[in-house]
């Protein structure tokens, strides 16, 4: 499964679930956007293993994403997840901050090999708890053995020299054989203690821009995936503050992977009016008084009731099928680093000639 | 001239021409106001502007 397939399915509702299957992590970088530690908190795996296990052919997500934390510290849980998935006809990609490079260990060897994708960050902060050299010395041995991978990078901003070397050394590493998803660091978790100078993306929004933002009707691609936090609370946003925070505000709140099937979570994050509204509109157009930037107006919203009619529905659709005509590349541009979003077709059948 | 708003959002560049007989009878109902936030959200989509806040999940970009 190519990344651009996976980008492909970010604006339609309940196309994947994401879990964070375990907030620790052994590796301790300084932009850690879950301030994880190894002994941060990690729950019981069996409800993620039962909402996976409610899965049928008929009703089921086409992906799962595994995350954390590190999601290989629990290389059984993730083997058992793909594989229940898989069971269903879902695919799963995993996302790790490779620890355990150059070796690849058994255990998630087996792992990685049941799942269908395998992203690998890749950044300056990783890059002092772990070598290039041993990342790409396991995503080498990962792609000779036909494995569908991808680099989560992350950088300071399109003038970020930093980016232009690792991005340049991937594509020379993988002769253009592997694609590369660029973001900025988020001032989230330990990015919060970053100096400003360290990370231009790492500051407030200024207030012209967010005095402009406020103005516009933006729809928000993430109310779309539910997501299974730590601890099973299921939400409807990836946002950090929304996962990690207590209580979840209504209208983001899906259930919980102890209680709830796939079905449920689906018609919840389907057929709420708020998160279709959210999806189509984006909360600055919703909210009675925007708060002080995108998703802190969103977290304010209260429950909405709409009334949902073919012009409602005509445009809910349109919005999706807009951001779905955009593609893998066009959401890249609009939530990562617009000068590298081509990246993400590398390596895939019908990937940009002019990159 | 009458508001015709197929051919608005057509000329913004948005791709109508799958839709069936049903949904053209509601796209000719969309008043100025639907067609112009049509149009809005399409022009930003194609803007090279990132978002203000991107959303992050365990680092992952999602």
């Amino acid at each position: 499964m190519h990344l651009m397939d996976i980008l492909a399915l970010r604006p339609v509702p309940a196309a994947a679930v994401l879990m964070a299957i375990t907030r620790r992590c052994p590796l301790r970088c300084r932009h850690c956007s879950t301030g994880s530690l190894p002994t941060s908190q990690e729950h019981p795996g069996h409800p993620f293993l039962r909402l996976a296990g409610t899965f049928t052919p008929g009703d089921r997500p086409e992906l799962v994403m595994l995350t954390g934390g590190e999601p290989l510290l629990r290389p059984r849980l993730v083997r058992s997840l793909a594989e229940t998935a898989a069971a269903s006809g879902s695919r799963t990609m995993i996302l790790s901050g490779m620890f355990f490079a150059p070796r690849i260990p058994p255990a998630i060897g087996e792992a990685i090999e049941a799942a269908d994708h395998f992203s690998a960050s890749l950044d300056a902060f990783h890059e002092e708890e772990v070598p290039r050299e041993s990342v790409f010395a396991v995503m080498r041995t990962l792609l000779a053995r036909g494995k569908d991978l991808s680099f989560h990078v992350t950088g300071a901003g399109p003038e970020d020299p930093y980016l232009r070397d690792v991005t340049s050394a991937i594509r020379r590493e993988f002769d253009d054989r592997v694609p590369v998803l660029v973001s900025r660091v988020q001032p989230v978790g330990r990015a919060r203690a970053l100096p400003p100078n360290a990370s231009p993306a790492v500051r407030d929004t200024a207030p012209q821009e967010e005095r402009e933002t406020q103005a516009r009707v933006l729809p928000c691609a993430m109310a779309a995936w539910p997501v299974v936090g730590f601890d099973g609370t299921i939400t409807a946003c990836c946002n950090q503050d929304v996962v990690d925070h207590r209580p979840v505000p209504a209208h983001l709140l899906l259930g919980h992977a102890r209680d709830d099937g796939w079905s449920t979570i689906r018609e919840r994050c389907l057929g709420s009016d708020t998160l279709r509204a959210i999806r189509t509109y984006g909360p600055l157009r919703l909210a009675d008084a925007p708060g002080s930037g995108y998703c802190e107006t969103c977290r304010a919203l209260g429950p909405l009731t709409r009334a949902r009619t073919p012009v409602s529905a005509f445009l809910e659709r349109q919005v999706r099928d807009m951001q779905l005509a955009a593609g893998g590349a066009g959401f890249a541009r609009r939530y990562g680093c617009p000068p590298y979003s081509e990246l993400v077709s590398l390596g895939h059948p019908r990937r940009n000639d002019g990159l | 001239m009458a508001f015709d708003p197929l051919h608005e959002l057509t000329m913004a560049g948005i791709d109508l021409t799958l839709v069936g007989a049903e949904q053209r009878e509601v796209i000719l109902s969309l008043s100025e106001e639907e067609v112009a936030l049509l149009v809005s959200i399409q022009r930003q989509l194609q803007e090279s502007d990132p978002e203000v806040e991107a959303h992050i999940v365990g680092g992952l970009l999602f």
